[in-house]
């Protein structure tokens, strides 16, 4: 993959990834989902989903699994709101992109 | 290293940071490690490099969040782990690159560090960098045209500060040389008045003068009252001339020295703006 990926994009991917699950999902499993699409190293999640929690786009909850306690990320509506945002910008970006692109055989 | 030295260690780097930020980040850790499971550990340490690259993440990430995010930079997805957090494989844009330079000569022993673990994928690894430093090369270049661009700007700027100053100047008294500007003016015509009202009252009483006069040569007849009324017409026709010429002395001379002294002050800032331009 040779194209930049903005902060912006990871947040949303992040947003699309968590929304995803109903009932919330927890950090290594966001992590797998995400290196679907991109690259991303172990480390770099852990300071989105933080960033992400604080502004109030996902919000978190402890559920017991295997005996300790899971900490698990579900979308807020604000996040919905947030993703919905990106997700436009993103069609409207790949359109434009895509039509740019038509002429190249 | 074990996971949980790693997971001590990391613990102690963070111990100065705010205690609920520390709490969340080692949960997050801990909980990461038990969900990838045992098997995993090993690949998972290498992949997260070091605590010490970790802390440094978790804590450039508290730091940036006064920061514009969008100030921060970009990344490509091959060196996407670590842009944000400056390490010295991501390109990176404005402040944050700065910051990762003095970063980048202070942490040279971590980055020995990433390069042995990332062994395995190290000819991409090192494609990256080469491109990462190209276009750090080009930015740096842009950055000088930028800079080239902003000197000559700066410089017709400044030719044309005065004048810009000067201008805003005017317009910030407005609200002060307005009424200033009345003042003036009352008093110009005040001085004017009393000017014009001299001459006239001159006029007047030389007029007044010549008319007791002639009455008193009317009553010449009886001596005493004639003779005052003449004595006072003259006083009066006396005074009036003295008046008179008072007065055309300060309509020559006063009235267009004012004038003359308010059409300059009037003219101050145009001729100020003149000399700068």
């Amino acid at each position: 993959m040779v194209f930049n990926t903005g902060s912006a994009l990871l947040d949303a991917i992040v947003l699309a990834v968590v929304s995803r699950e109903p009932e919330g999902t927890y950090g290594y499993k966001i992590t797998q989902d995400v290196r679907e699409a991109i690259e991303v190293s172990e480390s770099t999640l852990y300071p989105v989903l933080r960033r992400l929690q604080k502004e109030d786009c996902l919000e978190v909850y402890d559920m017991e699994f295997g005996g300790r306690n899971r900490r698990y990320y579900k979308i807020t509506d604000k996040g919905i709101a947030q993703l919905r945002l990106y997700y436009d910008e993103w069609k409207s970006y790949y359109m434009k992109i895509n039509i740019i692109f038509g002429g190249v055989k | 290293m074990s996971r949980i030295d790693f997971m001590n260690e990391l613990e102690s780097l963070l111990s100065d940071i705010p205690i609920d930020e520390k709490e969340e980040a080692l949960q997050y850790y801990n909980g990461y490690f038990e969900d990838a499971g045992e098997d995993h550990e090993e690949e998972i340490m290498k992949e997260l490099v070091s605590p010490q690259r970790i802390a440094k993440i978790i804590k450039a990430e508290l730091d940036a969040n006064a920061v514009d995010r969008e100030d921060r930079g970009y990344f490509t997805e091959k060196g996407y782990q670590d842009t944000i957090y400056k390490d010295e494989k991501f390109e990176l844009v404005g402040t944050a690159k700065k910051e990762a330079e003095k970063q980048y000569n202070e942490n040279t022993t971590d980055n020995i560090g990433s390069e042995q673990v990332l062994g395995s994928d190290n000819r991409t690894y090192q494609n990256n960098q080469q491109q990462n430093n190209q276009q750090q090369n080009n930015q740096q270049q842009n950055n000088q045209q930028q800079n080239n661009q902003q000197q000559s700007n700066q410089q017709r700027n400044k030719q044309n500060e005065n004048a810009g100053l000067i201008i805003l100047l005017c317009i910030l008294a407005i609200p002060v040389g307005l009424p200033f500007l009345g003042i003036m003016i009352g008093v110009v015509a005040a001085i004017f008045g009393i000017i014009i009202g001299f001459g006239i009252a001159g006029i007047t009483m030389m007029g007044i003068g010549i008319a007791l006069f002639i009455s008193g040569l009317i009553q010449i007849s009886a001596p005493f009252i004639g003779l005052l009324l003449c004595g006072v017409g003259l006083i009066v026709l006396g005074l009036g001339m003295l008046f008179s010429l008072v007065s055309t002395l300060l309509c020559k001379n006063v009235l267009p020295a004012m004038v003359r002294g308010f059409v300059n002050i009037c003219r101050l800032p145009f001729k100020n703006r003149s000399v700068t331009a």
